[in-house]
């Protein structure tokens, strides 16, 4: 090392003492190769960097953010809808699922090398979800990983599961929409499929407005899930918590539905409907209907029931139609309110034979009593003063053959004959004037005795009443400027259906306080145009309180069985049964004397 | 000022007039009065230090203070939430800061001569913890590193190194005029140390020990034959451990490609290249990084590079790594001034140790070397780190004091008044 140092000039250390070892000074080479050693390194290092930070950073930036950013997807969450009266009609509700990844299992406190046998667990969770240790050991199988063990189970089983702290099992969270009511609205409210997609009633017509606004929200977060402020939009966080609120009342309906049931089994007919209308607002509170479902279960029931045939389904609406009848002629003039009708028990129009359901006949009797015996014959005569092509313009103004306005899904409309068919048959003015020869739903019938009952107002016939805290519905009249028909035409109308029910075939809704208006129908069935032999739809349409109507009630079995089955035998006690509710329910006074 | 010896500031003039080399002008802020008042407290009055001197206890004091802003925003966000207390790691740094600053002066302030001296009983000392650790140490992370004496725990594979430099110095400055028997007893306390290191087990600090030791060998001038001997010895003896440490050799496989097995092995090192990738060219901005709030792990300690560069992009990472070469440097300049063999070699092996261990640190974070443990000085937190580091910037201090020749007739004079 000395030999390789010789040419260096300073000697100042070198001693004459032999025992000490010359020593050089440190070559400054040596130390500057130190320097260069670490710079090399260095310089390696900002190319690193420069290639991470410059080259690489958008790609490891992509992935990053990838990493941090959480896409949270709407679970789907739907509005409550409740009853006017706040109770609960269809709500979400979270459920859980279980899944075991046995390849994972531990208890608390084990080291985590361990794997606990899937018998260990099991026989933890077991009583949690109402299993046998050996079921679930069962359903685990040979799988490691992944398997599903049982779903539906409510929050306090699941944070009973979630409280063991055994790792390997895990909850999942979905919501499951529940209907508290069971069969009761499931006609109007429908139901979602497994999906979670609806597939009936208002869940399908009003699914825009049930689904909750919840955007796919783009959280940046900590590792622990903790969301950062940084570039979150605005809004992110809001989670309305609106429902929405129908005008109908669970307690009417319950009690509808109940009435309903009883007549459609003791007559051993098809189907049963009741309407309970506020004639002023168009608001129903009742629209049941049976035989019905449960939205639940749905699965266990057959689809035809899936759509609510009172508003979907068209049928001639026979006697209850009259009072319209009468009111229209006496709008133009065709009749006047104290006039005279004769009956003689048949009249030929066209060459076709026109009879009173009974085949009777009642002679020279006034309007009333066209009303109170439902005389046809009265009515074809009464009709007849009404040129038809005022009577088909009048129809078709009322709105027969339009869709109605409403929110009820999968309203229809009516059916009637062309103009020029009606003012060139004979036949069809005629049968028109007792309630044949054109259809409509009930819903439609329902909403025609309401402009009778409000003084010539078309309603909108709707069953949500408000989200957001809002009136839902727009305008709940529809021809605001002017009524159709003058207030003189329905006084005189409601006072001559009020006779039926003091006098004639509605005599079984007197109620003792009570102003009640009322007409039956029976009409023969049409299937695909003809009518058949025995196939009845006997109905019951009520206004109360007469004075002042607030309310329309109507009610209609389809295919009553029996000789004895008229509007006055089946449809009746129903109504009767409803208006007794109607009148508690929604207080209404009795009237004086 | 009762307690200023008269004359004090008198004496200091006429010094100034021999030095050339030191710049007579005090730095403007401090006006005369003050100026005294500090030079009290200083081994040489401010005006005779040499510029090297000056300008590396600028360059610790800022090293050491933009530690405690990187450390704050680095450990903030877990601290607030792991103990309730942001400021947790930054008190406990600041004050194990302010002890390694008093440990810093007394390292300006005592002459190398006697550090020397101190150096071979200290490293024994060093020795003998690591043999208490090794028996009775704390164990984190699979890991016995720490002693736990009292209220504190101390890392003795950090508090050694100031102490190796200072004994290596001893040991290669004059290898060829000791006797074979010391070079045997250190040579064998020098390898005993890095087995018990090794086997704590910590390969990172073994590894920055020896190639420590390996530079100072070379900057003293041994063989170069002898060097590559002993390196490749040191990279036989670390291919050995890491083939039997399976932690280790999962650690190795990890860093060559770290995306295989994102969520395992190469977790730490996938969190920490994201981390600096996402800084882009000019960083999320001081305190913005997102890494850190708990993807990246030990964003405190040993990842807090990441945090660093995924807030200050690029350019910062250039600075960072620029502000190293700067100090390398600077120790090379002050070892080339210094004007004994011992104080170059202090100086060479205080620089390289700082510098490089920022750069195997920097190293590990940027995934260029297996992840391993390490400190990045001054800036991560640990007490022992960081009282090792400012003792080593202490000792480089000294020896720029020193080279300037000033000191030696400033005590002189000092004595004769």
């Amino acid at each position: 090392m000395s030999r390789d140092r010789r040419s260096y000039p300073s000697r100042k250390y070198r001693s004459k003492r032999l025992t000490v070892i010359p020593l050089d000074p440190i070559s400054h080479k040596r130390l500057r190769l130190v320097f260069a050693i670490l710079l090399l390194g260095l310089c390696g290092l900002i190319s690193r960097m420069a290639w991470l930070q410059v080259l690489q950073s958008s790609d490891l930036y992509a992935r990053a953010r990838a990493l941090q950013i959480h896409r949270v997807q709407p679970l789907g969450a739907r509005r409550t809808i409740v009853d006017r009266i706040g109770r609960l009609v269809a709500l979400d509700e979270q459920r859980f699922r279980l899944w075991a990844h046995p390849n994972n299992f531990r208890f608390p406190g084990d080291h985590s090398e361990l794997v606990r046998e899937p018998a260990e667990v099991a026989e933890k969770i077991s009583q949690y979800i109402d299993m046998s240790p050996s079921k679930i050991i069962n359903i685990m199988g040979d799988r490691r990983s992944g398997i599903r063990l049982i779903e539906g189970l409510d929050a306090d089983k699941a944070a009973d599961i979630s409280a063991l702290g055994i790792s390997g099992l895990e909850l999942t969270s979905y919501l499951q929409r529940v209907y508290p009511q069971g069969d009761l609205f499931a006609n109007v409210v429908g139901f979602l499929n497994l999906d979670r997609i609806p597939q009936a009633g208002l869940e399908q017509s009003l699914n825009n407005t049930l689904s909750r606004e919840e955007p796919v929200r783009r959280l940046r977060l900590t590792r622990d899930g903790t969301p950062l402020p940084d570039d979150l939009a605005p809004g992110v966080f809001y989670r309305d918590d609106e429902h929405l609120q129908l005008t109908l009342d669970s307690r009417l309906q319950e009690l509808s539905v109940k009435a309903l049931s009883v007549a459609v089994q003791e007559w051993n007919a098809k189907r049963g409907a009741a309407i309970v209308m506020d004639v002023t607002s168009g608001e129903l509170l009742t629209l049941a209907s049976t035989p019905s479902y449960d939205s639940n279960s749905y699965w266990n029931y057959s689809p035809s029931l899936f759509r609510e045939w009172s508003v979907q389904d068209l049928y001639e609406p026979g006697s209850t139609f009259k009072p319209i009848n009468l009111a229209l002629a006496l709008q133009e003039g065709a009749i006047q309110a104290d006039g005279t009708v004769i009956d003689t028990g048949i009249v030929n129009v066209g060459g076709w034979p026109i009879r009173n359901y009974d085949g009777g006949f009642s002679g020279v009797i006034d309007f009333p009593t066209v009303l109170q015996v439902s005389s046809n014959v009265g009515m074809v005569n009464a009709m007849r003063n009404l040129a038809p092509s005022r009577y088909w313009d009048w129809l078709h103004r009322l709105g027969l053959d339009v869709k109605p306005e409403t929110d009820l899904p999968g309203a229809l409309a009516g059916y009637l004959k062309s103009k020029k068919d009606f003012v060139n048959q004979p036949i069809e003015p005629a049968v028109a004037a007792f309630g044949h020869g054109f259809s409509l739903t009930p819903l439609k019938l329902a909403q025609l005795h309401a402009l009778i009952a409000n003084d010539g107002y078309l309603v909108r016939p709707h069953i949500t009443r408000r989200l957001h805290g809002e009136e839902l519905s727009k305008s709940p009249i529809l021809n605001k400027s002017q009524p159709l028909l003058r207030s003189e035409v329905t006084r005189t109308v409601r006072s001559w259906m009020e006779s039926v029910v003091e006098a004639g075939s509605g005599e079984g809704v007197k109620t003792d306080g009570y102003r009640i208006g009322g007409k039956t129908g029976t009409a023969d069935k049409s299937v695909n145009g003809t009518y058949q032999e025995g196939l009845k739809i006997c109905s019951f349409v009520a206004h109360l309180p007469v004075e002042k109507p607030r309310y329309v009630v109507l009610v209609v079995v389809d295919e009553p069985k029996g000789a004895n089955a008229f509007g006055s035998t089946v449809a009746v006690p129903v109504a009767k049964k409803i208006i007794d509710g109607l009148l508690v329910l929604e207080k209404i006074p009795p009237t004086d004397g | 000022m009762l307690f200023v010896p008269l004359g004090f500031s008198a004496n200091v003039k006429p010094h100034k007039a021999h030095s050339r080399r030191t710049p007579s002008k005090a730095p403007p802020c401090l006006n005369k009065s003050k100026r005294d008042f500090l030079n009290r407290f200083l081994p040489i009055p401010w005006e005779t230090w040499p510029s090297e001197g000056r300008l590396l206890l600028a360059l610790t004091a800022f090293w050491s203070i933009a530690g405690i802003f990187i450390l704050g925003s680095a450990s903030w966000w877990v601290a607030n939430r792991e103990m309730g207390d942001g400021a947790y790691y930054i008190k406990r740094q600041l004050i194990w800061l302010t002890a390694s600053w008093g440990l810093l002066y007394l390292a300006i302030s005592t002459k190398l001569k006697n550090w020397l001296k101190l150096a071979g009983p200290l490293l024994l000392t060093g020795w003998l913890m690591l043999v208490i650790t090794h028996f009775a140490g704390t164990t984190i992370n699979g890991s016995t590193r720490w002693l736990v004496i009292g209220p504190v725990q101390v890392q003795p594979s950090e508090l050694i190194k100031p102490f190796l430099i200072l004994q290596s110095a001893n040991l290669f400055s004059q290898w060829k005029r000791i006797n074979s028997d010391q070079k045997f007893f250190w040579i064998s306390i020098f390898i005993s140390l890095l087995l018990l290191i090794l086997f704590q087990p910590n390969l990172s600090t073994t590894a920055l020990i020896g190639t420590l030791l390996w530079l100072m060998a070379l900057g003293a001038g041994i063989k170069f034959r002898q060097l590559i001997g002993i390196a490749g010895l040191g990279v036989a003896l670390g291919t050995v451990s890491i083939l039997l440490k399976e932690y280790q050799r999962a650690r190795v496989i990890s860093f060559l490609n770290p995306w295989e097995d994102p969520q395992g092995t190469g977790y730490q090192l996938v969190q920490s290249l994201l981390a600096i990738g996402s800084g882009g060219w000019f960083g999320e901005g001081y305190g913005l990084s997102t890494q850190k709030l708990d993807y990246l792990p030990f964003r405190s300690t040993d990842f807090i590079f990441s945090v660093f560069a995924e807030e200050f992009g690029f350019i910062g990472s250039l600075m960072l790594l620029l502000f190293l070469i700067l100090f390398a440097f600077i120790g090379l300049r002050v070892a080339l001034r210094c004007r004994n063999n011992q104080s170059k070699l202090i100086a060479i092996g205080s620089s390289a140790i700082l510098v490089g261990q920022s750069m195997m640190n920097i190293a590990v974070a940027s995934g260029s070397m297996p992840t391993t443990g390490l400190p990045l000085p001054m800036i991560s937190y640990g007490g022992s780190s960081i009282l090792s580091s400012l003792l080593i910037a202490g000792l480089l201090l000294r020896c720029s004091l020193e080279s300037s020749g000033i000191l030696e007739e400033f005590t002189t004079q000092k004595q004769h008044n």
